[in-house]
């Protein structure tokens, strides 16, 4: 017996807000009635799970006995690709296997699977060709992305269509707990029971846990030109913070794989996102030494100088070396502060006006650099020896006449730290002034950096509390 | 000026701490083995090794050796194949055997762990009686202390506690120091087994310190946890010497509860049924604070493993469904993680607290999911450790894997023989 299924696609109310919108509302492969026998729209065919067929014997042209079913293989990159090629294993064979092609099988949805060919036709399996998926091997019970829920997910099951043409292609993918019991074996009996106890349970509904497969990239360590092709389509639409998260989740090597194969820009945006014992991993194993550098010079000097510090002294120095001469200067300088003061958490990715321009002069400067900085909310104005005079904020700026020199406009400053300062000092100071950031002096009064509210959270958020608290 | 850059950089990279590189990295890799070792002398492994020093004296001193030669064998493999698969051992159980047995074997681990959380929390029962605190009280306290670290804490803020932890079971060597040993019969009897019998007692004691000391769970967590930090094959040596280190500790641990119980208990033929009998029983016999410090010792130990052992069964559990876990999710982000979890927990100090619940049946029961599971998750890590598909060149070599398989199937003979042990002795008691 087929089982049939009418499948509506539904995106899962999920607990972790996504930013993107979810691509299957767009999507809707089928819509019809629930249709038992012959009341199935012959548009949409008959759908099946890879678990039933598994357990199915094969039979050839004239109804003789080959073997059961070991395999199914589909061949990527399509968006809903057909089975290319059955594999039988022949019984008390352990290590043949036959291979049929899709086009010979004559019905799927019929158990035992006639075949039309003959035994002598078929031959035995040979390597594996390298755009090639085997399905029982590489996605059953395996780890797979899920491009519209961004996160990992395990296969349970397969879901085939047996399309209208007679060939059979892979719609979804089951991650869902009624997967689970399909496969112990239990799935009738606790169907029963839960229609019992509670009839409109989301379990029972027949989309649950269904993935599309094309919402789906396979982990599987396979030929980079492959996975580059699907990754660009799909994995690179996510949020950064969902494709860091993603990538923590997977296995190490293919995290690895995952992550060269990001384009460049996306691979920057993600990296600092990534737990930091990750960023160190990712980027030594980087195959491309000037990649990994190049990645480095996109993140925030900050950022890189911690990842740097925690790579061993001869890597970072490989890097370090790779890098642009100023982007590698500012972060050499942060190397060199200790990680919990403000040297050490401060960016020199900043931006600096003198006295004598003009609010025009300072918004044409603004124009040619703002690409490359990081905060561009507070701005210091310094002298011809790079003391820190005064600051001026993007709301004065906007605020201000063209013509206004920014000597005049600016706050002359008091509020500022030294690069020896403790971490929670920091804090505190951001937290009593109010400020998005803080200008780092040194003793002769020359501006070395910044520190942002961000780069100290964690300090500052404990002290917020205290202050609720009463403490 | 340019072209300085890069060497300028390196000595300022210097000034950040290459010194201290390498000492930074190895802490950063170590945890994993030394957590797993500690937990492994929970309350169960206490109690155990109390009752071979009260009932043989410095008999079974010998085992200690075999011992931890099979728990760094065992375990070594588990980090390894966490190294360099990236992949738990639930991970892997699942993608190599399929989803009918892995759905059983956790089932089987649950089951056990379950036995153990509950003794641990008898221990805690136990311990705090001890210092004056009814069971109604700490019990309670502590399985709320412990889930609200997990469900509200970080993961560096449960790390850290877990690490703090560690620290204080050298009690038990301080102990054992306060109670004066003969320590050059200890030594003899650490190096040459002797006095060797082969009645029941002796024998079921001898099964008992190994079944303690080798438990299925321990290979899943120390598994993932090598794969949580992100450990890599180049940096892996690290991670070796944190197993070996880890191992050794339990049993210098181990032998110095034995050694604590053999000068005083055993010496003077006080018998004992459980650790907080030790405890309580060391007063008179090694003084006050000999007897204090074996009942913190007790507490820490249950504490810490009715805080991990829960923890690490949820986690492998989900790892094997594809559930979502982790202690930096949110509830409605790994429902079933935080689901399992609570619900260990908190059946675990009920049935401490259930007047008249047959306790001792429960753990025998878990004992024997234990039996069960062992043999198989042994198998299954040798079979997965030898798949050059998976491992490469981390494959075992061919002495090391006669060890291990001399190893497993030693543990599944004595596995076996505890559970058959069990059905003579509990079930008819």
């Amino acid at each position: 017996m087929s089982r049939k299924r009418i499948l509506r696609e539904r995106g899962r109310s999920r607990g972790r807000k996504t930013i993107e919108c979810n691509p299957r509302f767009a999507n809707t492969v089928a819509v019809a009635s629930n249709g038992a026998g012959a009341g199935v729209d012959p548009r949409i065919g008959t759908f099946i799970y890879f678990s039933e067929l598994l357990s199915r014997t094969v039979v050839d042209a004239v109804g003789k006995p080959i073997g059961k079913l070991w395999d199914l293989s589909i061949r990527l990159p399509e968006p809903y690709p057909s089975i290319r090629q059955l594999f039988i294993r022949p019984p008390g064979q352990a290590d043949l296997l036959l291979v049929a092609e899709g086009s010979q099988v004559r019905s799927w949805t019929e158990n035992p699977i006639p075949l039309t060919a003959r035994v002598p036709d078929l031959r035995p399996s040979r390597r594996k060709e390298t755009t090639e998926i085997r399905l029982r091997e590489a996605l059953l019970d395996k780890q797979v992305v899920d491009v519209s829920g961004a996160k990992v997910e395990r296969v349970n099951d397969l879901h085939l269509l047996v399309a209208r043409e007679g060939h059979l292609v892979l719609a979804h993918i089951d991650v869902g707990l009624r997967g689970l019991t399909r496969r112990l074996g239990w799935e009738r009996g606790i169907e029963a029971a839960m229609r019992l106890v509670r009839p409109r349970a989301r379990y029972l509904g027949s989309e649950e846990g269904l993935i599309g497969w094309k919402y789906v990239v396979p982990t599987l360590a396979d030929p980079a030109g492959l996975r580059l092709a699907l990754l660009t389509k799909s994995i690179g639409s996510l949020h950064p913070a969902d494709l860091a998260e993603i990538l923590e989740d997977l296995p190490s090597e293919s995290r690895r794989s995952v992550f060269d194969a990001l384009e460049f820009h996306t691979a920057a945006r993600v990296l600092p996102e990534v737990d930091p014992r990750m960023q160190q991993d990712l980027l030594t194993s980087e195959s491309d030494p000037e990649r990994a550098a190049d990645l480095l010079e996109r993140m925030p000097p900050d950022a890189a100088a911690d990842v740097l510090a925690e790579l061993p002294e001869e890597e970072a120095r490989n890097l370090i070396g790779r890098m642009q001469p100023e982007d590698a200067r500012a972060v050499t300088t942060l190397l060199g502060h200790e990680e919990d003061t403000a040297g050490g958490l401060m960016t020199t990715d900043l931006v600096t006006f003198s006295g004598t321009m003009t609010v025009a002069d300072a918004f044409q400067r603004l124009r040619e650099i703002a690409p490359d900085v990081e905060f561009l909310y507070q701005f210091y104005v310094v002298d011809e020896r790079h003391r820190l005079v005064g600051v001026i904020n993007m709301r004065r700026l906007f605020l201000g006449r063209e013509t206004d020199l920014l000597r005049d406009a600016m706050t002359p400053w008091t509020i500022r730290v030294h690069p020896t300062d403790s971490a929670s000092h920091v804090a505190a100071v951001i937290e009593k002034y109010n400020q998005a950031a803080v200008p780092v002096v040194d003793d002769d009064g020359v501006l070395v950096g910044m520190i942002t509210v961000d780069d100290v959270l964690t300090e500052v958020l404990p002290l917020a509390w205290k202050k609720k608290l009463r403490l | 000026m340019e072209e300085k850059a890069p060497a300028l950089s390196a000595c300022a990279a210097g000034a950040r701490g290459i010194r201290w590189k390498q000492v930074v990295l190895f802490l950063g890799v170590i945890g994993p083995g030394l957590i797993t070792a500690n937990v492994d002398n929970d309350a169960g492994g206490i109690t155990t090794y109390s009752l071979a020093g009260a009932q043989f004296g410095t008999r079974m001193l010998w085992t200690l050796i075999p011992i931890t030669i099979a728990l760094v064998v065992v375990q070594e493999m588990a980090a390894r194949m966490g190294a360099v698969t990236g992949k738990g051992l639930a991970d892997l159980i699942r993608e190599n055997f399929g989803v009918k047995l892995t759905f059983y074997l956790m089932l089987a681990l649950l089951a056990s762990n379950y036995g153990n959380t509950v003794s641990e929390f008898a221990g805690v029962a136990a311990s705090m009686e001890i210092f004056g605190v009814p069971k109604w009280i700490s019990v309670p306290l502590v399985a709320f202390a412990i889930w609200l670290l997990v469900v509200r804490g970080t993961y560096r803020l449960v790390e850290r506690v877990f690490l703090v932890a560690c620290v204080f079971y050298f009690v038990y060597p301080v102990s054992a120091l306060l109670a004066h040993p003969d320590w050059k019969a200890v030594l003899h009897d650490t190096v040459i087994p002797s006095r060797i019998s082969f009645d029941s007692g002796y024998v079921g004691m001898l099964v008992a310190l190994v079944g303690t000391t080798i438990a299925p769970w321990m290979q899943f967590y120390l598994q993932s946890s090598v794969v949580e930090k992100g450990i890599h094959k180049d940096r892996y040596w690290m991670t070796r010497w944190d197993v070996v280190s880890g191992c050794i500790v339990t049993d210098v641990v181990a032998f110095f509860i034995i050694v604590a119980c053999a000068a005083t208990l055993y010496a003077h033929g006080i018998a004992i049924t459980s650790a907080a009998d030790a405890a309580r029983s060391l007063e008179p016999l090694a003084g006050r604070y000999a007897a204090a410090l074996f009942a913190f010792g007790l507490l820490n130990a249950s504490v810490f493993s009715a805080a991990i052992l829960p923890l690490a069964t949820v986690y492998y559990v989900c790892e094997a469904f594809g559930w979502e876990a982790g202690v930096d999710k949110k509830f409605g982000e790994a429902r079933a993680f935080y689901s399992i979890y609570t619900a260990m927990i908190v059946l675990g100090a009920a049935v401490v607290l259930w007047p008249g619940f047959p306790l001792i049946r429960v753990m025998f029961l878990s004992q024997l999911a234990n039996g069960i599971a062992l043999p198989l998750v042994l198998v299954f890590m040798l079979l997965l450790v030898n798949r050059e598909e998976l491992m490469g060149d981390q494959v075992n070599g061919r002495a090391f894997n006669a060890v291990a398989w001399i190893t497993t199937v030693v543990m599944i003979a004595l596995t076996l023989l505890l559970v058959a042990n069990g059905f003579g002795l509990k079930l008819g008691a």
